[in-house]
């Protein structure tokens, strides 16, 4: 009862309302506020279905059928938005309509593909999955299936409130033991009676309420936001009816299927916060805790959407905590699991390991709290070993090895580095159209002439002739997004007596951001993560540890402290930013190379509005003096943090919220993440290309960097 | 120039708290013990000594002028160890030591001499390279003792800085104390009595944020001469005579017999039991006399 409270308290309540609220803001912006988005657009969505009140299934297909068919000229995005809705809702409303031979056809192609194994004498498994598969589509035969509004539905599966739970979960799990060690009631708690199996069992048992508690309010939150904006129909329909789900094994109500996901994102709740429960255990250092998750999460999220469903990994996809989190993907049971040569449902195999994993866990932290450590041996084999070293005599230096050693800045960035290499593309290989694009620049040579568009434009013809093969139809596409644009343009400046020539594009169009987008959000995620694990507790640590009480009195005083923490944290910043994105500059360089670094930057398609004096060269002056102040001001930001803040975890998680959570939403490619938050400063390319709102950006980072009032001297 | 410290009518008041209340006491080169319960404002007084609080109202003098105007200087004059203190777990004492040395500004080149002589002086030369992390409690209290010593400050204030240590230990610290107060001020808080008891030239005792005295212990165990008695009793009358008496010791000799130490204001208090017999007063006897409302545990 008491380990409950000490986690309801009020200060908790209050960072879970406020995550709710900043929830809903997201799915206000994600649904309403973003053109760009890829979300179903609900006013349209719940339009279609008044019209279809009252419609059997058959009427709604053809209804949506002949919507579709209206929908040829497209001139806007919200148009298009429209369109491809309509199109996927046809599609749906299709199969539920013929689902009966829907479900024949499924069994027919199972056929098929039997005949084709025993042809191939294949194992003895693929046989018994194919029969278990026949079975699943012959008992769904007969039921009553309905085309209704799903989308709201779908709305409880959003990544943004599943990383915003776990992240809470993260810290609460933190937070039921950091507070007895940081303290130093542990040992007196350990010597209690009931001070060790007992608590623990209790600390785990309140961590396994807070997920249930947890997954229910945010899942609650959205499925009232998904109702609202888009309706989620019959509750009592069998789950079926739901897109993708017509072959689903399992022969549960929409309503029963909803407090499966709520019951399964709960056991990954749990399986994450025993997790972090369990490492905040093992050390001493906050910090530790959010890196062992980070690197966890990542391996997990790696597995998951690297996976191939086809692949002979994909046991890995759905025994994994992302899977169980995201649970939408277990349930569809497209794919049966090889389990000692039986074919057995994902979510059969998923379930109950995932239950396992909880039990293994917890009966590891049990272990691992009750058992008496033996710190005498350690202590004394650590005597032996010590060796006179000499210390340095700057109080620069004696903040750098706090930096680099004690905080782990040197271990962190050598992860990272590691990474990095790991990333690095060896065997990059250009895509088709990017070589069709420079196979005609450089046949086209540099100047501008007549002659070359009267090529370009015989080029053209002997493409309209050759309309059977891809590679004209990808050719035709490179021609007329790309080198008649980019004629256009370079024409135009001809004629008004500027130099204009044709320069390789495709190189400069990663290098600044145009393309390759998602190696730019990994490297602006690592930065930040590194920055936040290495600074974020960089000054709390006096606090919490009191030394600030002493440093106070001495003849230097806490302000020469805190000037040689902001000097080599700010140094640290840019050696972290050099070793981020090194590898990928190196790689570029290799690549591409930079032969046309002092011709103007208007020559590129994308850039040729701007002025022919800016020279290649000075954008990337320009974008790297925007990164490397961005990196200052961040890390900036995060000692400000710090220095407000009274506890460690406090700092780390106000640093984590408010400038990673963003940073891993980019990589996950959520809207907006790379336009309204500080994401945006760190990539500099959309601030450059951003016409009038510069001025924007630009003011925002200067209050910020007034309301620092810190020296930022080494820039 | 001889230090020397003066708090003219410092009060500190947290909301409608008063933690002191109008404490004026004037410090010489000497030791100086601060005797008082929890709660007497002990620390309050260190911390407006120290310069890290502001005091509500009064001054603060060093050599005749306000600490504040002193600005660094004051502080370069200054040896601080407080109380439960946290350390750098993962520095060794030599580091933590050159790190405080460097806070202190003392010149780079006298660093490695200092911190071998403070190393020195509280028995940690061999432990020297070891991880503060590895340090027992005693060993963590030492290397703060010895941080506090370092560059040779003309005002050293202690805030318990004998808790944790043995007795061997202990010893060693009192008198490491009084051989460096010849020439400087040592102001030194603390539970144990018998710390200062024989090292203090003047004892401050501390009562709800004023200053019951500042005189050397004779002076205060005046009070108490020809008072405390050492009475045989009853195992069974010990009950009504911690009822009746202000009983500072109760112990059984080798014929078992029982023996309180009490606190009398006449003898005749004590005339009536078959046995009893005057004895020195000590300074535990002080504190529990002056201190008994309180209901502090000796």
């Amino acid at each position: 009862m008491f380990e409950w409270k000490k986690l309801c308290s009020r200060k908790n309540i209050g960072l879970v309302s406020v995550l709710l609220i900043v929830n809903l803001l997201f799915l206000i912006l994600l649904t309403y506020g973003m053109e760009q988005s890829e979300v179903v657009p609900p006013r349209s969505y719940k339009a279609v279905f008044r019209m279809m009140k009252g419609m059997d299934n058959e009427e709604k297909s053809d209804y949506l059928n002949r919507l579709e068919e209206q929908s040829v000229h497209i001139t806007s995005i919200a148009e298009y938005k429209r369109a491809k809705m309509i199109e996927d809702m046809a599609e749906d409303a299709e199969k539920i309509a013929g689902y009966e031979e829907h479900l024949s056809r499924m069994e027919e192609e199972l056929d098929e593909k039997s005949v084709l194994n025993l042809l191939s004498k294949d194992s003895e498994y693929d046989e018994r999955n194919a029969r278990k598969k026949k079975e699943v589509y012959q008992s769904l035969h007969g039921t009553k299936v309905s085309y209704e509004a799903s989308e709201g539905i779908m709305v409880t599966d959003i990544s943004f409130t599943n990383i915003v739970m776990v992240f809470l979960m993260i810290l609460l799990a933190i937070e039921c033991i950091i507070q007895e060690k940081e303290e130093g009631i542990l040992p007196v708690l350990r010597c209690c009676k009931k001070g060790r199996g007992r608590l623990i069992s209790q600390k785990i048992g309140c961590l396994a309420v807070v997920s249930v508690i947890l997954s229910g309010i945010f899942f609650i939150e959205n499925l009232i936001f998904g109702a609202l904006a888009y309706g989620i129909g019959n509750v009592l329909r069998p789950v079926q009816s739901l897109p993708g789900y017509e072959t689903a094994s399992v022969k549960i109500s929409v309503l029963v299927f909803l407090i499966l996901v709520w019951l399964i994102r709960s056991l990954a709740l749990f399986l994450i916060g025993l997790f972090a429960f369990g490492i905040a255990i093992w050390t001493y250092q906050v910090g530790v805790v959010f890196i062992g998750c980070l690197v966890a999460g990542g391996v997990s999220g790696w597995l998951f959407w690297t996976t191939e469903i086809q692949s002979a990994r994909v046991f890995f996809y759905y025994v994994n905590p992302t899977a169980l989190l995201k649970v939408f993907p277990l349930l569809k049971a497209e794919v049966n699991l090889n389990l000692f040569g039986h074919p057995v449902s994902s979510y059969g195999v998923a379930i109950p390991a995932g239950i396992l994993m909880c039990l293994i866990l917890a009966g590891g932290i049990t272990a691992l709290f009750i058992r008496t450590r033996d710190e005498i041996r350690i202590r004394t084999s650590r005597r032996v070993m010590q060796r006179r070293k000499k210390c340095v005599k700057s109080l620069n230096g004696e903040e750098s090895y706090k930096l680099w050693r004690m905080r782990r800045g040197l271990l962190l960035l050598a992860m990272v580095f590691a990474i990095q290499i790991a990333l690095y593309p060896r065997d990059f290989l250009a895509l088709p159209e990017e070589i069709y694009e420079d196979g005609y620049l450089s046949y086209l040579g540099q100047e501008v002439t007549k002659e070359k568009k009267e090529w370009l434009d015989e080029e053209w013809k002997r493409l309209n002739m050759d309309l059977s093969s891809y590679d004209s139809q990808d050719k035709k596409a490179v021609l007329e997004n790309r080198i008649y644009p980019l004629y256009a343009r370079l024409s135009e400046k001809k004629a008004k007596g500027e130099a204009a020539e044709f320069i390789r594009q495709s190189g400069y169009r990663k290098l600044f951001g145009v393309e390759q987008l998602a190696s730019e959000r990994k490297n602006i995620m690592l930065y930040i993560l590194v920055l936040i694990l290495v600074c974020s507790m960089y000054i709390t640590t006096e606090k919490t540890k009191g030394m600030i009480t002493l440093i106070k009195t001495t003849r230097c005083g806490f302000e020469s402290v805190r000037r040689a923490k902001y000097k080599q944290a700010l140094a640290f910043s840019a050696i972290s930013m050099i070793v981020v994105w090194g590898p990928d500059i190196v790689w570029f360089l290799r690549y591409y190379g930079l032969a046309e670094w002092n011709k103007p930057i208007s020559w590129i398609l994308e850039f040729s509005s701007w002025n022919s004096h800016m020279r290649i060269w000075m954008y990337l002056v320009l974008l790297w003096g925007i990164r490397f102040a961005s990196g200052a001001l961040l890390c900036c930001l995060i000692l400000l943090v710090s220095e407000k803040s009274k506890t460690t975890m406090g700092s780390l998680a106000v640093n984590m919220f408010v400038f990673a959570v963003p940073a891993v939403l980019a990589v996950l490619g959520i809207p907006g993440t790379m336009q309204y938050t500080f994401n945006v400063f760190l990539e500099g390319n959309s601030i450059l290309c951003s016409g009038n709102w510069i001025v924007l950006y630009g003011t925002i980072f200067l209050v910020l960097s007034i309301r620092q009032k810190r020296p930022v001297d080494v820039f | 120039m001889i230090p020397k410290l003066e708090l003219i009518e410092v009060t500190k008041r947290y909301g409608k708290i008063r933690a002191l209340d109008h404490v004026s006491l004037t410090f010489v080169p000497g030791v100086y013990g601060l005797l008082g319960p929890n709660g007497a404002g002990k620390s309050t007084l260190m911390k407006i000594i120290t310069d890290s609080i502001r005091a509500s109202s009064g001054e603060v003098l060093f050599c005749e002028r306000e600490i504040r105007q002193w600005k660094r200087l004051y502080r370069a004059a200054l040896g601080y160890m407080p109380q439960q203190q946290g350390i750098y777990e993962e520095f060794t004492a030599r580091r933590f030591l050159t790190y405080m040395a460097l806070l202190k500004d003392i010149p780079k080149v006298e660093i490695e001499k200092e911190i071998e002589r403070v190393l020195e002086l509280v028995h940690l030369s061999q432990v020297a390279d070891q991880k503060l992390g590895t340090f027992s409690g005693g060993m963590k209290q030492r290397i703060l003792i010895a941080q506090a010593v370092l560059g040779d400050p003309k005002i050293l204030i202690l805030d318990e800085p004998t808790a944790g240590l043995d007795p061997k230990e202990r010893i060693r610290i009192r008198n490491m104390i009084s051989r460096i107060a010849m020439n400087r001020i040592v102001i030194i808080a603390t539970h144990v009595v018998s710390d200062i008891e024989f090292i203090a030239k003047k004892i401050v005792l501390m009562k709800k944020g004023e200053i019951l005295g500042c005189q050397p212990p004779a002076k205060w165990l005046e009070e108490l001469q020809g008072k405390v008695y050492e009475i045989a009793v009853l195992e069974q009358e010990v009950e009504s005579l911690t009822e009746s008496h202000l009983v500072c010791n109760i112990r059984k000799d080798e014929k078992e017999q029982v023996w309180a130490r009490v606190i009398v204001k006449t003898v005749e208090e004590v005339t009536s039991y078959s046995d009893y017999h005057l004895v020195w007063p000590t300074l535990e006897d002080l504190y529990l006399l002056k201190f008994q409302e309180e209901g502090e545990a000796l």
